[in-house]
């Protein structure tokens, strides 16, 4: 792409506020509109672990509410939520900002129209919105055809092997996928920041860090793995 | 089902950076291997924890207030079940999603000369695949094709029959993976014909004269 935004160190300090300006409405809206039902509730000492499980909550009924309702409200704390995110990962992926904000907004947007298709027990919001900003990077800045896989094996064949993380309690995949991902070692968890912030192949990535192929993806290999042991340690 | 596209592969898949061609196969194979699928479903788990942890950005705030006026305009889209048409070939109907990029049926006259032995059906151009590239190849029993390494990637998916090269034998299902550090020379097995997709995202790098010529004429 012709645009790429340069980091500016001195941008840091600007969107830390603006994150913590973020977070603060965040949790406002998300407080205000939290259904009564089907979200834990939000007790005083809760841990941050359970506070992001009960934003992710949140997050999946406020798609749901689109999809029934075509609630305006729940749109409202998902854009507030996610359109920054959205708009973050595409910066980091080196768009230009006035098209990150458009692809962000459109990110949200197709949230909108395709909330019925969003299934919570397989997908956390954050997830299936990540999933949509993929999608629209591939098709706007690539300009290519995404080959979708059916993923109905996964219901035809359940005696496989154990779907350890179909198992798990709405939200606690991503608590588990977080903590895997802090105790990755630091070249590790480059390996994986790079695989998903720099549109290039690995080739190229090995290339940049002054390694053969192989080391790159051996990292990637015991980095997935680990975090595959964290979900399948807890399941069962 | 027991060789399989590597993490860095299925990551690169779920993270959206693979690239049209090798996503072809990657996700051709995943439709039938749920160890696999349950993978690039876990890599895009944790896809959607990096970008909720990512530094949130400014947005302008008069985009919401336009958004919301302009929701009601936008009509939701369901759930779209896509049926197409099977594509047969021989015994077999080719697995989806690779099959609707072959844009019609397999007929006859879709298959060109590669080798003796070696016919292929270009699934994707180099141009259409910006530099990766998808051919449906047959190779009659026991054919081989020359010894070859890659500058790139290389994803070859069994469809039906069987081959080997020095890492293993490979049946239907299974993903052999080369990348710029491998060598290698398929053999299709002597019993049966050997069909396979093929998918790379750089050229093959031939040794022989022969091959090399033959990739001249046939852009493999």
């Amino acid at each position: 792409m012709d645009h790429v935004l340069k980091c500016d160190p001195s941008d840091k300090v600007v969107r830390k506020e603006s994150m913590n300006a973020t977070l603060e409405i965040t949790t406002a809206w998300t407080k205000a509109l939290l259904p009564p039902a089907p979200a834990p509730k939000r007790g005083r000492g809760m841990t941050a672990t359970a506070e992001a499980r009960a934003d992710g909550a949140a997050f999946s009924a406020a798609i749901g509410s689109i999809a029934v309702r075509r609630d305006k409200a729940a749109f409202a704390m998902l854009f507030r939520h996610f359109a920054p995110r959205v708009k973050g990962y595409f910066l980091r992926l080196g768009v230009a900002g006035a098209l990150a904000e458009d692809l962000a907004q459109e990110t949200l947007l197709t949230v909108w129209r395709k909330a019925e298709q969003y299934d919570a027990a397989k997908a956390e919001a954050a997830t299936w919105i990540f999933t949509i900003a993929r999608n629209l990077r591939i098709d706007h800045l690539r300009r290519e055809r995404r080959p979708v896989a059916d993923d109905s094996i996964l219901d035809q064949m359940p005696d496989d092997s154990p779907p350890a993380d179909d198992q798990l309690a709405q939200g606690q995949r991503a608590v588990l996928v977080r903590a895997a991902l802090a105790t990755l070692p630091p070249d590790q968890a480059e390996v994986i920041q790079l695989s998903y912030f720099e549109d290039r192949p690995h080739s190229e990535i090995a290339a940049r860090l002054n390694l053969p192929l192989g080391t790159v993806k051996s990292r990637l290999r015991l980095a997935m793995g680990r975090i595959r042991t964290h979900l399948g340690e807890s399941a069962s | 089902m027991t060789h399989h596209p590597s993490d860095a592969m299925l990551t690169a898949y779920a993270a959206g950076t693979l690239g049209e061609g090798l996503s072809l196969v990657v996700a051709t194979h995943i439709g039938q291997c749920a160890q696999c699928c349950r993978a690039v479903d876990q890599a895009e788990a944790v896809g959607g924890v990096l970008l909720d942890d990512v530094t949130p950005a400014d947005v302008d705030t008069s985009a919401l207030d336009r958004l919301l006026d302009s929701l009601d305009d936008l009509a939701p889209e369901p759930v779209a079940p896509v049926r197409r048409a099977p594509v047969i070939l021989g015994d077999i109907v080719l697995p989806e999603p690779m099959a609707s990029w072959l844009k019609g049926p397999v007929t006859e006259n879709r298959w060109s000369f590669v080798a003796p032995g070696i016919r292929q059906i270009e699934v994707l151009s180099r141009r259409e695949g910006h530099g990766q590239t998808v051919k449906l190849v047959r190779l009659a029993p026991g054919t081989a094709i020359p010894d070859h390494g890659h500058h790139g990637s290389e994803l070859t998916m069994v469809l039906s029959g069987a081959f080997s090269d020095g890492a293993g034998r490979y049946g239907p299902g299974d993903v052999a993976e080369a990348d710029n550090e491998t060598q290698h020379r398929p053999v299709a097995d002597a019993g049966a014909e050997c069909i396979c997709i093929i998918a790379t995202d750089a050229r093959l790098r031939f040794d022989g004269v022969v091959a090399r010529l033959v990739q001249k004429l046939t852009g493999f």
